[in-house]
């Protein structure tokens, strides 16, 4: 007969801890930034149709890094939500705070009942008239929120000192994109290849739906425009 | 807010999702027609060279009394079509309701929108599912017209309560009134332009000649008027 070995909670949070720390320092990196009319994520993402940015409501976009499988259901959860509860009431009555909440208590009963902690790390950004809310959950469902930049994913403490060094206040959205980029890749090895970036963001000046994703051409049409400025 | 299950990936439904997480919120009518109940009257959509257009009179009436006159019956479904309700107002709005957030649940889900023909089957479902509403008298029988980006097409659906889906390429009219609109943009769209006076031989906006048969002009005399009538 086996005996049931004993471990403290103390080690059992320890080693999940690691697993999940394990798992998403493994990814790539995600960035948020804050610009004149709202909010932009990049991403280092070399798949051009496996997304880790996403609309989810109005004005609740969404980013994650880890593992894909883990955060596409994640989404999906939180689109499906968010939507219902549109439905009940009305659809200013959404907020990005609620979905966080949920998204964290999700995390936090998982890491801490299901046999694996989910290996994914998110963040849910609400765009309202005057302001950006960004909510960064870890794998552990702790939530902080945010201002004005931030940086998740593999390597994201470096990231998160190149992008606190360049951030400043009322970027434009050609300067935000620029400064994201070049966070985002090791100076040594020179910006990201274009091809290599997911952008997309949240605009208050848009109608209904603040969500938007950037085109290739695009894209390389705002690079063009950022790069001397900066 | 609590995050459910994320349902079916492949297949993504926001109607599946209410009858799962909050089937309370589901439209449905347990009472028979009998019940007063407001009810729209007409509704049409026309297709021209540019695309389609949809309109519809401000009037509802509850029995046989006018009740509104400031209805509205024509919705956005999404930025490439709309959705026109004719019969009992409330489920009819719920349904035009239901049916833009199932579309907008697609796309965000699959990041893809659907066809235009996918959308217009989707639609035929939903009005069948209310068949069962329909045979107590709140008929709910919608007008689809939309525009297809992919094939560069404007296409006009009518359905009827069993589930029918039948493509217009000229025009549709729906509702109490709907007969006689119907009769109406008939004779305006066999010329290409508004229909002609009788006594003239070419339409006065556009110069088409008119293309029914005309009654030979027998010249006959009225006894009771000095002037020759055809």
């Amino acid at each position: 007969m086996t005996m049931p070995f004993y471990v403290p909670p103390e080690q059992q949070q320890r080693d999940r801890a690691e697993f999940a720390r394990r798992g998403i320092s493994r990814g790539r990196s995600v960035v948020a930034v804050e610009y004149a009319d709202g909010l932009l994520f990049v991403a280092d993402n070399p798949s051009a149709t496996l997304y880790k940015l996403s609309e989810i409501y109005d004005r609740i976009a969404f980013a994650a890094v880890g593992r894909y499988a883990e955060f596409e259901q994640l989404r999906v959860s939180g689109i499906q939500s968010t939507e219902v509860r549109g439905y009940q009431y009305a659809r200013e009555d959404v907020s990005g705070r609620a979905l966080a909440n949920a998204y964290a208590s999700a995390l936090g009963a998982a890491f801490s009942e299901s046999p694996k902690p989910l290996e994914v790390e998110l963040l849910v950004a609400e765009v309202t008239d005057t302001d950006v809310e960004i909510y960064h959950i870890l794998y552990d469902g702790s939530i902080t929120d945010e201002h004005g930049s931030v940086a998740i994913g593999g390597t994201a403490e470096a990231v998160q000192g190149r992008l606190k060094e360049r951030y400043r206040e009322g970027l434009s959205l050609p300067e935000a994109l620029a400064v994201a980029r070049e966070a985002l890749a090791d100076p040594q090895n020179g910006p990201l290849d274009s091809g290599r970036l997911e952008v997309a963001g949240l605009d208050r000046t848009r109608g209904r739906r603040k969500f938007f994703r950037l085109t290739d051409a695009r894209l390389a049409e705002l690079l063009a425009e950022g790069t001397p400025s900066t | 807010m609590r995050l459910g299950e994320p349902g079916d990936l492949a297949n993504p439904s926001f109607l599946a999702v209410l009858r799962r997480d909050a089937p309370d919120l589901l439209p449905r009518g347990d009472g028979a027609a009998t019940v007063p109940h407001v009810e729209g009257t007409t509704v049409l959509a026309l297709v021209y060279d540019n695309g389609v257009v949809m309109a519809g009179d401000r009037r509802a009436t509850s029995g046989n009394v006018i009740s509104k006159r400031d209805m509205r019956k024509v919705f956005e479904a999404d930025s490439w079509s709309a959705i026109a309700i004719a019969g009992a107002a409330g489920p009819a709005i719920e349904l035009a309701k239901v049916f833009a957030t199932e579309l907008e649940f697609y796309e965000k889900v699959n990041r893809v929108p659907l066809s235009l023909e996918g959308k217009a089957t989707r639609l035929a479902t939903m009005v069948r599912d209310n068949l069962p509403m329909a045979l107590q008298g709140f008929v709910v029988v919608p007008l689809f017209a939309g525009y297809d980006p992919r094939s560069d097409v404007a296409r006009i659906y009518e359905f009827d309560a069993a589930g029918g889906r039948y493509e217009e390429r000229r025009f549709a009219t729906n509702g109490s009134g709907g007969r006689d609109a119907r009769g109406r943009s008939r004779r305006a769209t066999a010329t290409g332009c508004c229909r002609t006076r009788r006594s003239t031989w070419r339409c006065r906006h556009c110069g088409t000649p008119r293309t029914r048969t005309r009654r030979p002009a027998v010249p006959t005399w009225s006894a009771r008027s000095t002037r020759w009538s055809p």
